[in-house]
This record gives C-alpha cells, sequence and structure tokens, in this order.
C-alpha cells in the first residue's frame, strides 16, 4: 500500500507527494484439476482442467466432456472437480456455467455453479439434463481467495 | 516504482512511469438494498476488492421478504458506497438468482451510484430465502484521494 513520505511545494502551496512501495512480485502457482466420474479433458485448444493462484485470485480453467452418458436432475447438485488444497477460497462462491449435454451449440444452456470452500466444485442445472457422450461443461471462473 | 503527485484531480501519475499494481487488495463492504442481506453460513459476505485496474465483486444476497417483479423489471439489490470500487463505465454482467428455480439475468453495476441491480427475463414472485448471487469483475473506476486514503466506506 502507498504511504506519504514527503511534501512537496507547488506555487508556495505544501502539498503531499504519494510514493508507493515498490509492487510486490506475486508468483502464479497452479495445480492439476481431476476430472470428476464420468468427466474428462476436452482437450484440442482448451484450456485443460488446472486451477492456478496468484496472490488472493484463483483462475479455475477446464472444460469437461461427458465420456458416458448420464442424467441430470434440475437442481441437484453434482460434482465436477474438487479444487486442491492451497487454492480454495475460505467463502463459497455461487457462479454461472456454460453447458451443452448434447454436444451441439443449439442446445447450450447454463447452470449454477458453485465452487465450496472445501474444494468442491458442483453444477445445478435449471432443467433436467440427458448427456450424449461429447457434451461439455466449462468450469473456467475467477475468483478471490479471502475475503 | 512510480511516483503519484497530489494534483487539483487527485493523485495522478508524476513523470514517465506509470503507477504499478498496488498490493495488497483493497477491499470494502456492499450493502445490501431494501428486501435483500448477506446470506451468511459459508457463502462469500458481499463486498468489493480492487487489484490494479480490476475491481472483484462477490457476495449472495438473500431476500428478506415477499415481493414480486415483473419480467424485465430492474430490482436493485445492493450499492457500492466506495466510488473507487466502481466501475469505469456502467457494466453488464451475468447473473444468478433462485427463487424456487434457478434465474438467469443480467446484473447492471452503474459507475454514477454505485447501485447492482437484477433484471431477470421472467416475471418472479421472491419470497424470504430466495437469492441472487452477485459474482462478477469489471474495470475499475479512475482512482482517486479514496482509494489511497480511506480504505472503504
Amino acid at each position: 500500500m502507498a504511504v506519504l513520505e514527503r511534501w512537496d511545494e507547488v506555487a508556495g502551496e505544501r502539498r503531499p507527494v504519494m510514493v508507493p512501495t515498490a509492487p510486490t512480485v506475486v508468483p502464479i502457482t497452479s495445480a492439476a484439476l481431476t476430472p470428476a466420474s464420468g468427466w474428462i479433458d476436452y482437450g484440442g485448444n482448451y484450456a485443460a482442467p488446472m486451477v492456478y493462484r496468484q496472490g488472493d485470485v484463483i483462475f479455475i480453467e477446464g472444460l469437461l466432456k461427458r465420456e458416458s452418458t448420464t442424467t441430470w436432475t434440475a437442481a441437484t447438485a453434482y460434482n465436477l472437480t474438487t479444487v486442491p488444497v492451497g487454492f480454495r477460497a475460505t467463502q463459497a462462491k455461487l457462479l454461472l456455467a456454460v453447458y451443452t449435454g448434447s454436444s451441439s451449440n443449439a442446445a447450450l444452456a447454463w447452470a449454477r455453479m458453485t465452487v465450496n470452500e472445501t474444494g468442491g466444485v458442483y453444477a445445478y442445472s435449471a432443467v433436467d439434463v440427458s448427456w450424449s457422450v461429447g457434451g461439455w461443461i466449462s468450469i473456467d471462473a475467477v475468483i478471490r481467495a479471502v475475503p | 516504482m512510480a511516483t503519484l503527485k497530489y494534483r487539483s484531480n487527485g493523485w495522478q501519475p508524476w513523470g514517465t512511469q506509470q503507477p504499478a499494481i498496488i498490493l495488497p487488495t483493497l477491499t470494502c463492504a456492499i450493502t445490501p438494498a431494501t428486501n435483500f442481506t448477506d446470506f451468511g453460513s459459508t457463502y462469500t459476505s458481499p463486498r468489493a476488492a480492487r487489484h490494479g485496474e480490476a475491481v472483484f465483486i462477490e457476495g449472495l444476497l438473500r431476500c428478506t421478504g415477499a415481493f414480486s417483479s415483473t419480467a424485465g423489471q430492474s430490482v436493485t439489490v445492493a450499492t457500492i458506497v466506495n466510488p473507487s470500487m466502481r466501475p469505469a463505465a456502467d457494466v453488464i454482467l451475468h447473473c444468478l438468482a433462485y427463487t424456487g428455480s434457478y434465474r438467469w439475468g443480467r446484473l447492471t453495476v452503474t459507475a454514477a451510484d454505485g447501485l447492482i441491480r437484477f433484471v431477470c427475463p421472467d416475471a418472479l414472485s421472491w419470497v424470504a430465502n430466495y437469492y441472487v448471487s452477485i459474482e462478477g469483475a469489471y474495470r475499475g473506476a479512475p482512482l482517486g484521494v479514496g482509494w489511497f486514503s480511506s480504505g472503504g466506506a
């Protein structure tokens, strides 16, 4: 945080001069995310399931693809992955996720995505979903770690 | 390292260097509007946090009483009191809410007054414990004296 360190004279008027402390170099750390059962990394040019942390900012990345058929019931929690210790926020976040159950963009939809304080990443669809092989859901999100 | 100088329009860069991103983050509370309060429990409390030019808003707001909103109606859910945490220009974000079922809508954050408003394409009947999530990020307003001097409203 910047601190007041000195004063300056401007046309005879005394004004404070703000001198910030040197910027802090904050390293980025990362960890792989393991997709939950039934999900795999989509691959291609899409981000692999990973989590990054720089200071208080956490980047969750990944496009998960269904490798088997399944059905979701609306408003029910389905685990997608788990964020490891060191990359978790101290409070739960309610976010939005984009998905398509059929791999077709014509079936694009949104779901609630919760990233909770114990690392669980869960999706809750607004409607029942019949997942086909190749359906996908994005877990991309940027959140803050601490209050 | 960069130096800021106090001028008639607040703290401004001095010399050729631009101000570096200053850590740690500045945070301040976001005030829930009438009919809403902090959801509590393990969920994120309503607050704004600034990392350099980027501002994060976060929180889960719980409805405190019954009211209705028509399709497309703008419902004020909170206010960002600290001007340094408001956007550089009005922004529209995606928004998740729950009113008996999950709802998608837009979240508008206005630069002039810091109001956070939810607009849903559906008519909604709100009752206690329904909720709206105000998670998002945008480019913050130009830094002013308040950024350095107050630490948040």
